[in-house]
Formats: structure tokens, sequence, C-alpha cells
């Protein structure tokens, strides 16, 4: 299966997307998903979504871009976290 | 009993006498290792990770200071304008929240602090936002610089954190209202006492008659500013700009606005770093935390990093960043020329954006009036301001400079919290 892109975006591409990130790192490795992790802020959206496949939003996106949307805020609040990782998995694990 | 007190203090007085870039590390190792049960190599990678990223930030701010420094006092002298004080960041905000004794217990006071407010029903937030109490370590470094007194300014971490949760609560009907998200709460030391400082404004602004009727769209502004919204755009105009006003020759403009693209850009690479050694910290206390209000009626205080990117605050933080580099150069007796601090501009503005109900207009007109503020707040604190970084590890600036910066530098709570220190007796 060719390699998959996620693009993760914050509101300042620093505290909040690192630990999302390191979270997904974690989960992409246990279930042996073979992905590629680009983060970035709101305003860089543009740039850092292109090509993904999909997009885990930690702030309010700017507009769509055509990219389904997973809403990561679950990794930083620790709600619903493990249901969110499972929707993920679920939505790289198809074609 | 005694023996052992005077062993821990002598253990502690030796750490605090030790290089800053072993102190924090330490600390955070010891913490992951023994009280949060996290795995040795776990532990030794993050307090690296801390390590790493201090250096970084020394790295940074040595950089920015050896080129602005120069490009401040020839724009001085070029303009004869009196902006004596270099904006170092809010990297500087971290070294002098992690490099005082005041950051060796920080964490646990502002845990404790939260777990009592919430069994006494003080507050309805739990602040697992670990990262962000640098913001409340920062305020504790700062009274520290000015009394050398450990309590007092541990005094002031536990004041500030219980403060805050309590702007949390307030704030959270616009974080429902306004951004959508429910059972989530702000308790941002930057972000959430700007509701406090700004409202006054809003009240004002909302008695201007005419002033709904005119209509600018979050979309059209950002397309409008393009790359040149990001930090490496940004940083690249600043840098040009600064350059141009010290009278430079395009030869050295150009490398300056290269400079300030980096230093923007690294910037929240190196902060980055640091997040990552907190995380098994952060992580384990928000487990922690959790794992004791399960169930009850509270709000999840987190970052306002999740507010940010809605369009209507992205847009009244660009449209004040040109505006606010206007007001540091004609605001009279203003000394602090804000520059890598507009990195960091939005944080600024999600409860001035809610306040005003998402209307541009006035956002940017309270912006104006709060930024005013700022600027003079981060020019008065600068003398302590510089006192504190260079005792934590900022390399000093060319003669007859300061340094300071907005966040947290220019804001209420440090300006009045450094006053409060210096009527102190010490």
């Amino acid at each position: 299966m060719p390699s998959k892109k996620v693009a993760i975006i914050c509101g300042c591409g620093v505290a909040t997307s690192t630990v999302v990130r390191m979270k997904l790192d974690q989960l992409f490795k246990t279930n042996k998903l073979d992905v590629t992790i680009s983060t970035g802020s709101a305003p860089e959206a543009a740039t850092i979504t292109h090509g993904a496949d999909l997009i885990i939003a930690i702030t309010p996106m700017p507009r769509d871009f055509g990219i389904p949307v997973i809403n990561g805020v679950p990794f930083i609040s620790g709600v619903g976290e493990e249901e969110t990782a499972q929707k993920i998995v679920l939505a790289l694990s198809q074609g | 009993m005694e023996a052992i007190l005077q062993a821990i203090k002598a253990f502690f007085d030796w750490l605090i006498s030790l290089n800053n870039y072993v102190v924090m590390p330490v600390i955070i190792f010891l913490f992951a290792w023994l009280w949060f049960k996290a795995k040795i190599g776990d532990a030794f990678r993050a307090a690296l990770r801390i390590a790493i990223g201090y250096v970084g930030l020394s790295m940074i701010i040595g950089f920015l200071i050896n080129n602005l420094g120069p490009a401040t006092n020839d724009l001085v002298k070029n303009l004869g304008l009196n902006l004596t004080t270099v904006d170092v960041g809010l990297s500087t905000s971290l070294l002098i929240s992690f490099g005082t004794r005041v950051a060796l217990t920080y964490i646990p006071v502002c845990i404790v602090v939260n777990l009592i407010m919430l069994a006494f029903k003080w507050t309805k937030t739990i602040n697992i936002d670990i990262w962000n109490f640098w913001h409340f370590a920062f305020i504790g470094g700062l009274v520290f610089t000015v009394t050398q007194n450990y309590w007092y300014g541990t005094i002031a971490v536990a004041i500030s954190a219980a403060l805050l949760l309590v702007f949390a609560d307030v704030t959270q009907p616009l974080v429902e209202g306004f951004f959508n998200i429910p059972g989530i709460s702000i308790p941002h030391g930057t972000t959430a006492p700007l509701f406090f400082l700004a409202w006054p404004f809003v009240w004002l602004v909302d008695r201007i008659p005419g002033l709904k009727n005119v209509e600018i769209t979050p979309e059209s502004i950002q397309k409008r500013f393009g790359a040149f919204g990001e930090p490496p755009g940004l940083g690249l105009i600043v840098g040009v700009l600064l350059g141009a006003l010290a009278g430079w020759p395009v030869a050295k403009v150009l490398p300056l606005g290269v400079v300030m693209a980096g230093v923007f850009f690294l910037l929240t690479r190196i902060v980055a770093i640091l997040v990552e050694g907190l995380m098994p910290v952060a992580e384990a206390a928000k487990v922690y935390l959790k794992e004791r209000y399960k169930g009850r009626q509270i709000f999840i205080g987190l970052d306002s990093a999740l507010l940010i990117g809605s369009p209507a605050v992205m847009s009244v933080a660009l449209i004040m960043i040109p505006i606010t580099l206007g007001l540091a150069v004609i605001l009279p007796g203003n000394k602090f020329l804000v520059s890598v601090d507009l990195v960091f501009f939005p944080f600024a503005f999600p409860f001035i954006v809610a306040m005003c109900r998402g209307n541009i207009l006035k956002s940017v007109i309270v912006g104006v009036c709060v930024m005013v503020i700022t600027l003079y707040l981060a020019t008065w604190i600068a003398p302590v301001f510089t006192q504190g970084a260079l005792a934590t590890g900022m390399p000093p600036l060319p003669a007859g400079l300061l340094g300071s910066n907005m966040f947290d530098g220019g804001f209420p709570l440090p300006s009045i919290f450094t006053f409060l220190a210096g009527l102190l007796p010490h």
C-alpha cells in the first residue's frame, strides 16, 4: 500500500501540534501504518496540507481543502482519545 | 530529621549552582522517573530534550541579539527615536521561567493549587495544560529576580495559577459560545488575562455608533497577506523594515531579513523541542489529575492554541502586526520595539475577537488600545526583565540597550507582581 500523508494543523505549530504528532507517531508505529506526518500552523495550512490524505485539526481550519478532516483536540484533552485514534487508523487503512 | 532536610537543601543548592542547562533537565528526569514512574530511558531522553531546547533558546536569543542589537542602535541613531528596548522574544520568557530556583517546584505547586481550588469549589477548571504552566513560573521568576527569595517567587506562582483558573472559568462561556468548544476552558497566561484588560475597551467600542455596519471579512485579509502571514515571510519583512529604518544599505538589509525569517521560524521549532521534553511529565500529570476528577462536572483547561486558527482571530492578528509596529515607533515614551513577539500575536486576540462577536474592526480598535498598554508595560518592565534574563542564560546586550518582550513581559499580571515584589522588604 502506498505511503499516506497526514497533515496536523494547529494554532501555532508549537505545543499542541508537538503533542499530537508524537502521539500519532506512536499510533502509526503500533498499527504498522506507513504514514508521513507534516505539521504546521493555520496560516501555513495551504502549503502543509498539499497532497495530504487526511488532516488532523487542533484548531479551526481556515477553509475547506477538499481533504477529510478529523478533530485532533481529543489528543490534547484526553476526552475521546481512543475513539479518535481508531477513526484515524480506519481512515488511513482504507485504500 | 534536621539532617535529612539539610541534605536535601544542600542537594538543591548544589543543583542550582550548576549551569542552567543542567538544572531543569535533572529535575524533569527525577520527576519523570521517580514520581511519574516513566522508564529510565524515556525519562533520560526527555530530560536531554529539555537540555537541548534550553541550549537552542540561548543560541537563538544570542543570534537575535547579535543581529538585532546593532540594527537597533543604528535605528535609534538614524531616526532619533528612543527605541532602546530590544524585543528578545518568548524564548527569553522561557529562560526566566526555567532558570531560577522557582522552576524546581512550579509544576507540583500549580497542581496542588488546582486540587485545593477544586476541593473548595473555587474553580471548575482542571488545568491539564502543563506546558503552559511556564507562564506562572515566569511571574515567579520575575518576583525571584526582584526579591532573590524562593518563597516569594513560589507564592507568586501559586497565586498566578489560582487567578488563571478563575479567569478560565469566567471566559469559558466565550469558549463555548463563540468558539463552539464545550467542556473546555482556557487558563492560558497570555490569552485569558486579556479578557479583563480588553473588557473596558470593548464596552467603550460597543457604544460607538455605526461601527457594526463596516464589513471586513476574514478570508479577504488572509488572502491579502499570503505567505507574509507565516513566520518566515513575516520575519523577512520585519527584518528588511528594521534594516531600512536603521539606514542600512541593501546589502546589509536583506541578510537581516533572512536572519529574522530564520529566527522567527526556528524559535517555534526550538519551543517544540522543549514541549517534547516535557511530554512524559505532562502526560502523566494529566492522567493523575483526570483520575481524581472522573465524572465530575468540570472544565478541562487547555492551550489557547486550540482557538487561534479561527479565521477571525488570525485576521485580527495579521492586521495588528503592522499597526503595532507603527504604534511602537510613534508612541511617546515607548522604548520597546516589537519584533520576534509578532510570531505569537494570535495568542493575544481570541477573547478580544470573541467579545467583539467576530467583528474585525471592533477587535482591531480594542486591540490597538490593548497593544498601547502592552508596549508601555514592556518598556516599564525592561530593567527587571533584563536582569532576570541575564541571570538565566541570555547573552549580554550591546551597551545602552535593554531587553524585554510582550509575551508575557508586557502583560498586566507580570507587571503587577513585579511592582508588588519591589515593595516587599528584601
